[in-house]
């Protein structure tokens, strides 16, 4: 998830890691099929999914597995 | 405990819970139908606060009851267990809801809904509202309403809360609830998982029944049992829950996970199938990939130089608003302060009351005070910046840099906040929402060198720094000093941040997941209504404290105060006083001179009265002082502040400072014979410390070693009973503020004891300058 390229959309494949965070983020709209948008790359990234943006950091706690898509 | 089913007595007051995602415009509906009188406190043993305000709609009472805004009912610590609490009605200090006021925002309704979806399970009359609705058209969302409300089966009321557009529709739904409306739909959680919760629910009432037959678990609160690993409930001391039933609830998930329904992926499966389920056709239209205005200024704001540069400037902006307007404002309380205390001493007798009151209270009153200027304007800037949208980008800016000593970006603004107070930057963290960052970052944030400081670094290196300068005066030996101050209490926090977050509060560096809320104008009246808040906050929570701090010291410099005392210490100048007298009456005898001889001679003589009148009165401040049971603490800790280069009057003002730091100054000028009123700018009080010799000897008390080490102890005492006072309310406890006191001042004192030792090295103890 975190090499997307700016522009570039990803349907999310897997979230895994620390549960806490993985139930966090699925809060937050993020969970497996859903569509996003790197906005800003690097640490912290920016990314939108849903009509909203959201902003977050890299951690060794959390893996996101997404298959980029084409275009976008 | 659910009073679904309780017939309503139009006499009696409904409960109403607001509840909401952050960033959905509650608080603006909270502040639009409730009145001004407001009840605003805390809950017991959590750092939440809770906010009750009140209505009257057709004669019937209306009790709101603000939550904190939250994505989901989901807790993971006693703050956000609040929270569930309140709405199953378990806190038994608010009254249970009748009715749960669900706001959301209307252009992000799917991720909304996540949280109606859990709303409606807890069994509680639900009514949505659908807030910014002016927005989500601007998103090309339509919606169809009329659906969307069979679809949920509670009332649905669109809503523009800033603009109050919606407003009565919502007061009819209202004066019109009636215990009745409960959601139509299921959330489709599969049917292991169900089988699991009931399952689990009975083996708890089996735990249970031996010792409360009574206490039965909500089923949300089981369900959150199996969802949540690592969550709160396992640790809420729900009945039942025992060791062996946790047990049950790892095999649970076990079972869960090999028939293809894995915790916690099942619950957002469940909860989002059901959000599309009622979205299915009731969202008419909506443009995707649509560059909006927010999109746009992210683009300049967000960027990594033109975003940091926006950023550096708003900052200098807020920076110098509080130099430039609170300053004033705080001389202008301190002089007013100053003329009461005059005035009273002027009506009143001589006495411990008169002290008492013009030096002990309304000193205290004016330490209060003199906080609220910086208060409020800081307050002012973070509602703004929040109110617009703006805070969020701030903390993604300064994430990276806040990173690297194991803080989140939201931590950047209350530390540099506390460069101009600790006191309104402690307040402020409150945006962090993770434990272990919010805690470090209120326990350094004392170590920003604050306004306070400034008095006693402006005097002392006034006083003992040699005025050096090279390159054409451009840089001059006093202001490095000044500037090593600063860099000594950043450098330090940097390390102690660095240090707590690897020992005391050690755990994994939580994900910083935000929301960017779109940017929108902030309505002026929930600014001012927040400033008010805060300034209220401070005066309530922290006020009595600081004023009961003052009037302790006060009443140790003060007593036990022989009244004999002042006359002995005149009877000293009585033979000075005697000679005055005798030239006076020689002069008047003197009939040789000319009028404006005369008229010379005779003013003279009465600036020479005046000035030994001046020096009997501060001799006997002084002499009052030196027995008092400040000096006998002062004498009791010299052989600890020995090594410091202290003597034992040193002592005693850092004593007296324990209220506010910059009271040193004041203290230094009564002890070393000056009389009252000193300030840190006084040539005379400089001299008097140059000249101060250690008793018996003509050995300076002061040289450059000194200075620096007192410089350098107030750089890292925790010498604020405002801070300390505030630390205990947001951090609900004393343990805290004891512990930064402790640790603060051990490394003030062992940072002291290096400069000075360091510095007798150096320069051999010698006065230099």
């Amino acid at each position: 998830m975190f090499r997307l390229a700016a522009g570039q959309v990803g349907e999310i494949a897997s979230i895994s890691g620390d549960p806490s965070q993985v139930h966090r983020l699925h809060e937050l709209g993020m969970y497996q099929g859903i569509k996003v948008t790197m906005v800003r790359s690097g640490t912290p990234c920016v990314i939108r999914l849903a009509g909203h943006k959201l902003c977050f950091r890299q951690n060794d706690g959390l893996e996101i597995q997404v298959n980029p898509l084409a275009g976008g | 405990m659910s009073s679904g089913e309780q017939t309503l007595v139009p006499s009696q007051t409904i409960t109403i819970a607001l509840l909401g995602n952050p960033n959905t415009g509650k608080s603006t509906l909270f502040n639009a139908l409730a009145d001004v009188r407001q009840h605003v406190g805390n809950y017991p043993g959590v750092t939440v606060e809770k906010k009750i305000g009140h209505v009257v709609l057709d004669g019937q009472r209306f009790a709101l009851v603000d939550l904190p805004g939250t994505y989901s009912l989901a807790p993971r610590s006693p703050d956000e267990m609040v929270t569930v609490d309140v709405l199953l009605g378990r806190q038994t200090d608010v009254a249970a809801p009748d009715v749960i006021l669900c706001v959301v925002d209307a252009s992000k309704l799917e991720r909304n809904l996540y949280l109606v979806s859990q709303a409606i399970e807890l069994g509680v009359p639900t009514l949505v509202v659908l807030n910014k609705m002016d927005l989500a058209a601007e998103h090309g969302i339509e919606l169809d309403i009329a659906l969307l409300q069979k679809r949920l089966g509670v009332p649905v009321i669109p809503l523009q809360a800033d603009r109050r557009i919606g407003l009565e529709s919502l007061k009819q739904e209202l004066s019109q609830v009636d215990g009745q409306t409960m959601p139509a739909s299921d959330i489709p959680f599969p049917d292991a998982f169900r089988e699991e919760v009931t399952r689990l629910q009975n083996d708890l009432q089996d735990a249970s029944s031996e010792i409360e037959p009574t206490a039965t678990v909500p089923r949300y609160l089981v369900e959150r049992l199996l969802l949540d690993q690592a969550g709160y409930v396992e640790q809420a001391g729900l009945p039942g829950v025992t060791e062996a039933v946790l047990e049950q609830v790892g095999e649970a998930r076990a079972r869960l996970a090999t028939a293809g329904f894995p915790v916690p992926a099942v619950e957002a499966k469940a909860r989002y199938q059901w959000v599309s389920q009622v979205l299915d056709g009731a969202i008419v239209s909506q443009f995707t990939d649509r560059i909006t205005l927010t999109d746009r200024l992210d683009h300049v704001l967000m960027h990594r130089v033109w975003g940091t540069a926006i950023f550096v400037a708003v900052m200098v902006v807020v920076f110098q608003s509080i130099f430039a307007w609170a300053l004033p404002v705080m001389d202008l309380i301190e002089e007013g302060i100053g003329w009461l205390s005059e005035s009273v001493s002027a009506v009143m007798a001589e006495g411990a009351l008169r002290s008492l009151l013009a030096d002990g209270v309304l000193a205290g009153v004016g330490s209060v005070l003199v906080f609220l200027p910086q208060i409020l304007i800081l307050f002012f800037f973070i509602a703004l910046l929040e109110e617009c949208g703006y805070m969020a980008r701030a903390a993604y800016l300064m994430d990276r840099l806040m990173y690297r000593v194991g803080l989140s970006g939201k931590s950047f603004i209350p530390l540099l906040s506390s460069f101009a107070c600790a006191v309104p930057g402690i307040m402020s963290t409150r945006v962090i929402e993770d434990r272990r960052d919010r805690l470090v970052t209120i326990l350094v944030a004392p170590l920003m060198t604050c306004s306070a400081r400034l008095p006693v670094y402006t005097l002392l290196i006034a006083a003992f720094i040699p005025d050096r300068r090279w390159l054409g005066g451009w840089l001059g030996l006093q202001g490095i000093t000044m500037l090593a101050m600063y860099l000594l209490g950043m450098v330090t926090a940097v390390l102690a941040a660095w240090l707590f977050k690897r020992t005391l509060l050690r755990g994994q560096t939580p994900a910083l997941i935000m929301e960017l809320p779109h940017y929108r104008l902030p309505s002026l009246g929930t600014v001012v209504r927040r400033v008010c808040e805060n300034g209220w906050a401070f005066i309530s929570g922290a006020g009595t404290l600081i004023l009961v701090v003052a009037i302790l010291v006060w009443a140790a410099a003060y007593f036990p105060h022989p009244p004999e005392l002042a006359s002995q210490v005149r009877a000293g100048y009585a033979e000075q006083l005697a000679a005055l007298e005798q030239r006076e009456r020689g002069l008047q005898q003197q009939d040789d001179l000319s009028e404006d001889q005369r008229q010379a001679a005779t003013d003279q003589l009465l600036e020479e009265r005046a000035e030994l009148r001046g020096e009997i009165s501060a001799a006997v401040a002084a002499a009052y002082m030196e027995q008092s049971f400040l000096a006998r603490a002062g004498h009791f800790i010299e052989p600890v502040v020995r090594p410091l280069g202290w003597d034992w009057r040193i002592g005693c003002a850092v004593i007296a400072s324990f209220p506010a730091r910059e009271v040193v100054v004041g203290t230094l000028g009564v002890i070393y014979h000056l009389g009252e009123g000193e300030d840190e700018t006084s040539e005379s009080l400089r001299e008097t410390l140059r000249s101060a010799t250690w008793p018996g000897t003509g050995r300076k008390v002061f040289n450059v070693p000194v200075a620096l080490s007192l410089m350098v102890f107030y750089a890292l005492c925790a010498q604020c009973a405002a801070t300390l006072a505030i630390m205990r309310r947001e951090t609900n406890g004393w343990g805290w503020p004891l512990f930064t006191f402790v640790y603060m001042t051990l490394l003030a004192y062992i940072g002291a004891f290096l400069t000075y030792q360091g510095g007798i090295l150096l320069f051999g103890g010698s006065p230099v300058g």
